[in-house]
C-alpha cells in the first residue's frame, strides 16, 4: 500500500537522518537497483556504476536534513545520483582517452526497428559510447538539460555539447543497427 | 524518423530499464565508505537534546536562584519586622485589656458630702431640675456623660434611702448608692476602605516578590480552514511580584494542539492550499480529511496589572507573548478511492486510505495573548487565580505554516512563601 510504503519511507529517513547505519543500509538496499537504473547509463560497466552509486548514498546520507519530507525522495534521490555522476565524470576526465574522432553522420533507422529493441539493450549500447558523448547524450535526451546547462555542468563549450550530441546520436543509430541486423530491416 | 522521436523513443526506454542485478561487493564498500564518515546525526540528536534539557534546567535555576537569593536577603528584614508587630500586638493587647479593665472597674458608688438636697419642685421636671443640681455640686462633669445619672428622673426613693423607680421622696438621703448596670464593652469590627487596605499594601510592598503555581488552561483555537478541537495544558509556573499593581508570570506548560478540515471545508479551500502539508499526496486519492495533532511546550510570559477588588479579591489583567516549540506533530490524511464513480445506492465513497504523517520537532514563536481575570487570597500562602483569555497568531505555526488565533480559560493555585 502506498500509504504504509510512504510512512514506512519517512521512519527511515528520519531514523537515517539519526545516524543508524542499520537503517542507511536499509535504504540503501531498498533503493539500490533504482540507483543502478540510473548510473548504469552513466558508466561504462557495472563496477563504475556500483561507484558512482556509493558516491551518491553517501552524500544522500550527509544531506538529508536538507530532504524535506513532502517532496519525492526518488527525485530527490535521481538528482543527486544525476550530480554524482557528472563529479565522477569529471574527476576521471583527465584519466579518459579521447582518442575517438567521429562525425556525425546521418543514420536512419525506424521506429519500428527501434521498438524491437530491449531497455538493457538500449542500456547497454549507451553504455558503450564514449565517457564525453554519453554523458552529454544522458544530460540531454534522458534528464533534459539544455546545452547551456550541460556545458556549465561538465566544463564545455555550448558548440562541444551540440557536437558531441549529435555524434551520440549518429553513433547509437549505426550501433542499433549493426547490433540487430537480422531483426531490423533496415533503411537507407 | 528524426532526432526528436528517436530521443524519446530512448528516453522512455530507458526510464523503462529496471535493473535487478545483485552486486555482493556493493554494500561492503559503501559500509567501509561510511565507517570512515562520523555519526554526525546521533550527536546532533543528542546535542539538541542536551541543549533543550540544559535550557530547562538553567531556566528553572535561574528562576529558584533569584528567589533564594531575594528571599535570604528579605527574610531577616521580614524577620525584624514581624518580631516588632508581634512585640506591638503583644502590647496592643495588654493596652486593650488594659483599658477593659478600666472602664469596666469605673466607681459605682458615689458618696456624697453634701447634707441635704431640697427638691424644689415636685413631678418629673422637678426631679430633673434636682438631678442636675446634686450632679454639678457633686463635681459630675457632666450629667449626661454618665446613661445612668441621665435617666435618674426616673427613680423615686425607698424608705431606707435607696433610690428604686416609681417612689417620689421630698428629700434626698444622706448616701445614695447608685448600683451601675453591666456595660459590656465590645469593640466593634470595622471594615477597613478597599482604597486604604490597597495604599497600606502599596505601602508595604518592598522589593521583588515570587509565587510559584501550578496552571490549568482549556483552549480553542479557531481556523479560517477547518475546526479546532478544545485542547488542554498544564503548566508550572512562576510571577514575579515587582508591586502589588505589577507582576511577570512565566514557566513551562505542556499541552497540544488539534485541528480537522472535513470534506466540505476542503471543498472550499483553494487548491493549492495543501501544498504546504508535509505528506499530502493526492494521487493516493480525493483527499476528504485532515486531522491535526501537535504536542506542544509552551513558555508563556505575561506582565499582569493588578487593582483591588475587595479585601481578598485582586483583579487582573495580562498581555504577553508565548513561543512555542512543537515535540511532535502528526497529520492524518483520509483520501476517498473510485470519489467519481460512487456505488449505487452505497455510501458516496466505495473505500478509504489513511496516512499518518509524523513531523519532527520544531519551534515557533506562536501567540499575543490578552487575558484578564482575578485573583483571590485563599490564605496568606495560597492564591488561585481564574481567568480567560485570548491568543493571536504572531507567526506562522507548525510545519504546515497555518496562523490560529483562539481563546480560553486557566485557573492556577499560587504558593507565596509563609
Amino acid at each position: 500500500m502506498v500509504s504504509v510504503d510512504s510512512k514506512h519511507l519517512n521512519t527511515l529517513i528520519n531514523l537515517c537522518r539519526k545516524g543508524y547505519r542499520e537503517h542507511q543500509e536499509e535504504l540503501y538496499l531498498m533503493f539500490y537497483n533504482y540507483a543502478m537504473s540510473i548510473c548504469l547509463r552513466y558508466s561504462k560497466d557495472r563496477e563504475e556504476a556500483v561507484e558512482i552509486v556509493n558516491d551518491g548514498f553517501v552524500k544522500l546520507f550527509g544531506h538529508l536534513d536538507r530532504y524535506k519530507e513532502h517532496t519525492s525522495f526518488k527525485a530527490w534521490l535521481r538528482r543527486i545520483l544525476i550530480n554524482s555522476s557528472i563529479d565522477y565524470y569529471r574527476r576521471n576526465e583527465k584519466h579518459y582517452h579521447n582518442v575517438d574522432i567521429s562525425y556525425a553522420k546521418h543514420e536512419f533507422i525506424t521506429e519500428d526497428a527501434l521498438s524491437k529493441i530491449s531497455e538493457k539493450e538500449i542500456i547497454q549500447i549507451i553504455r558503450e559510447l564514449p565517457p564525453s558523448y554519453r554523458i552529454v547524450f544522458n544530460l540531454f535526451v534522458i534528464e533534459g538539460y539544455n546545452h547551456r546547462e550541460i556545458s556549465d555542468k561538465i566544463g564545455i563549450g555550448v558548440g562541444t555539447s551540440k557536437s558531441n550530441l549529435a555524434i551520440a546520436r549518429s553513433k547509437l543509430k549505426r550501433r542499433l543497427l549493426t547490433m540487430n541486423q537480422p531483426r531490423i530491416l533496415g533503411h537507407g | 524518423m528524426d532526432d526528436k522521436d528517436f530521443d524519446k523513443i530512448i528516453r522512455e526506454k530507458v526510464d523503462a530499464f529496471q535493473d535487478s542485478g545483485h552486486d555482493a561487493h556493493a554494500l561492503t564498500d559503501l559500509r567501509d565508505r561510511l565507517s570512515h564518515l562520523p555519526a554526525i546525526k546521533n550527536a546532533w540528536t543528542g546535542g539538541r537534546t542536551a541543549y533543550i534539557v540544559g535550557s530547562l534546567a538553567l531556566f528553572t535555576l535561574i528562576n529558584f536562584g533569584i528567589v533564594w537569593y531575594f528571599s535570604e536577603g528579605r527574610y531577616a528584614v521580614l524577620t525584624d519586622e514581624i518580631g516588632q508587630l508581634k512585640n506591638e500586638r503583644i502590647q496592643f493587647i495588654s493596652l486593650q485589656e488594659e483599658l477593659v479593665e478600666l472602664k469596666a472597674s469605673r466607681v459605682d458608688t458615689v458618696y456624697v458630702y453634701r447634707d441635704l438636697l431640697t427638691i424644689r419642685n415636685t413631678g418629673a421636671a422637678g426631679l430633673q431640675s434636682n438631678n442636675d443640681a446634686f450632679v454639678t455640686d457633686n463635681r459630675y462633669e457632666s450629667p449626661q456623660s454618665d446613661p445612668f445619672i441621665a435617666s435618674v428622673a426616673d427613680y423615686g426613693l425607698t424608705s431606707n434611702n435607696r433610690i428604686t423607680r416609681h417612689g417620689m421622696p421630698k428629700y434626698l438621703p444622706e448616701v445614695a448608692i447608685f448600683e451601675q448596670p453591666e456595660s459590656p464593652i465590645k469593640p466593634e469590627k470595622k471594615r477597613i476602605p478597599n482604597k486604604t487596605l490597597w495604599a497600606l499594601e502599596k505601602h508595604n510592598h518592598k522589593g521583588l516578590d515570587f509565587q510559584f503555581g501550578i496552571e490549568g488552561m482549556f483552549h480553542k483555537s479557531i481556523y479560517d480552514f477547518g475546526t479546532g478541537d478544545i485542547n488542554g495544558s498544564l503548566g508550572f509556573m512562576t510571577e514575579v511580584i515587582f508591586s502589588p499593581v505589577l507582576r511577570l508570570e512565566t514557566g513551562i506548560h505542556f499541552g497540544g494542539r488539534s485541528y480537522r478540515i472535513k470534506e466540505h471545508e476542503i471543498k472550499d479551500l483553494p487548491p493549492d492550499f495543501f501544498d504546504d502539508y508535509p505528506g499530502y499526496d493526492d494521487q493516493i486519492g480525493q483527499l476528504i480529511g485532515l486531522e491535526s495533532d501537535a504536542k506542544l511546550v509552551k513558555i508563556p510570559i505575561n506582565l499582569k496589572v493588578f487593582g483591588i477588588l475587595d479585601h481578598n479579591k485582586k483583579w487582573y489583567a495580562s498581555a504577553g507573548i508565548t513561543p512555542e516549540w512543537a515535540t511532535e506533530q502528526e497529520l492524518e490524511y483520509k483520501y476517498a478511492l473510485n470519489a467519481a464513480k460512487p456505488p449505487v445506492g452505497g455510501a458516496e465513497y466505495s473505500s478509504f486510505i489513511g496516512s499518518k504523517q509524523e513531523i519532527s520537532s520544531a519551534f515557533y514563536v506562536a501567540t499575543l495573548n490578552l487575558g484578564a481575570g482575578t485573583e483571590v487570597y485563599l490564605n496568606k500562602q495560597l492564591r488561585w487565580q481564574i481567568g480567560v483569555f485570548y491568543q493571536k497568531g504572531l507567526s506562522k505555526a507548525g510545519v504546515e505554516n497555518r496562523k490560529l488565533h483562539g481563546f480560553g480559560v486557566k485557573s492556577s493555585i499560587w504558593f507565596n512563601k509563609p
